[in-house]
């Protein structure tokens, strides 16, 4: 890939039944199983550096797969700091062209539990796009 | 609503309902619904159409009533009537042929025992009574 071209990509990426897109630009690191422990933990230890965990299924209160912990780990840059979020799989990056990006339908705005606000059609399902300050709430225990 | 408007009747497992026909804009056949995270209880999910996200509901979660039978909850979704409201458009599912009658002589009387929220007036046809739904006053009973 040319320097520059992935200014607007997306990832896409699943937790349990549920998908989601996020922009490159947010996105510092994808980690595979490998490079994760085998239990549950609430910091990873990457390179020297400590990186608060978000369980993506804890989180959205995913129904639970095969119980254990998500298959890779996203490292995301927010605003107060590069969080991981545990997720089941990551499906790739493509461009920006192939989404389709509208707002959630104002009656799913209603609640309170529904704090995204953006949907992406892509390749004929909704993906829900991510917001990088969404993870600061959930490691803060506003989520 | 009243003499001579034709309605909708609709089956969703143990629920039966009707609505004006003229509430509805669409109906379509096996739409694929998809489910969005941290969504109300009274949402099954999303379904596109003409270029939006639709919420369909959940009867069962809105209409709880230990008269209806939850072996015979509509798990099979044939059809989805599109309605529109004052919030957007909304998808009632149901799973058997829906059955368009006019509303004829003294087929309309007052709800004997209100079950669904919001109705008040019910359709006799064929000696099965049909809550008249109002989405509109329906939707802020929604959890």
């Amino acid at each position: 890939m040319a320097a520059g071209e992935n200014k607007n990509m997306y990832l896409v990426f699943r937790i349990g039944v549920f998908g989601f897109c996020l922009p490159v630009s947010s996105l510092v690191e994808i980690l595979d199983d490998s490079f994760l422990p085998r239990d549950p933990v609430d910091i990873l230890s990457l390179r020297g550096a400590e990186i608060p965990v978000v369980d993506g299924r804890s989180w959205l209160e995913s129904p639970p797969g095969d119980g254990g912990l998500g298959a890779n780990a996203l490292i995301v840059a927010t605003a107060e700091a590069n969080l991981a979020l545990m997720v089941d799989a990551v499906d790739g990056i493509f461009p920006a062209k192939e989404f389709e990006i509208g707002d959630v339908p104002a009656l799913l705005c209603e609640s309170e539990r529904v704090r995204y606000r953006l949907l992406a059609f892509w390749r004929n399902e909704p993906l829900v796009v991510f917001d990088p300050s969404e993870l600061d709430s959930a490691v803060n225990g506003h989520g | 609503m009243g003499m001579g408007e034709k309605y909708c009747l609709i089956h969703c497992g143990d629920i039966a309902l009707t609505i004006p026909i003229s509430n509805v804009l669409r109906v379509e056949p096996e739409p694929q619904i998809y489910p969005l995270p941290r969504m109300r209880k009274s949402m099954r999910g999303v379904f596109r159409f003409e270029k939006e996200w639709v919420p369909v509901l959940h009867l069962e979660k809105i209409i709880s009533n230990q008269d209806f039978r939850q072996d015979v909850c509509c798990v099979e979704i044939k059809y989805v009537l599109v309605c529109a409201t004052e919030l957007g458009y909304i998808g009632l599912p149901c799973d058997s042929a829906v059955r368009i009658v006019n509303a004829d002589g003294d087929c309309i009387a007052d709800c004997e025992a209100p079950l669904v929220p919001g109705c008040t007036q019910e359709m006799i046809y064929r000696n099965e009574r049909y809550p008249i739904l109002d989405i509109d006053r329906l939707l802020p009973h929604c959890p």
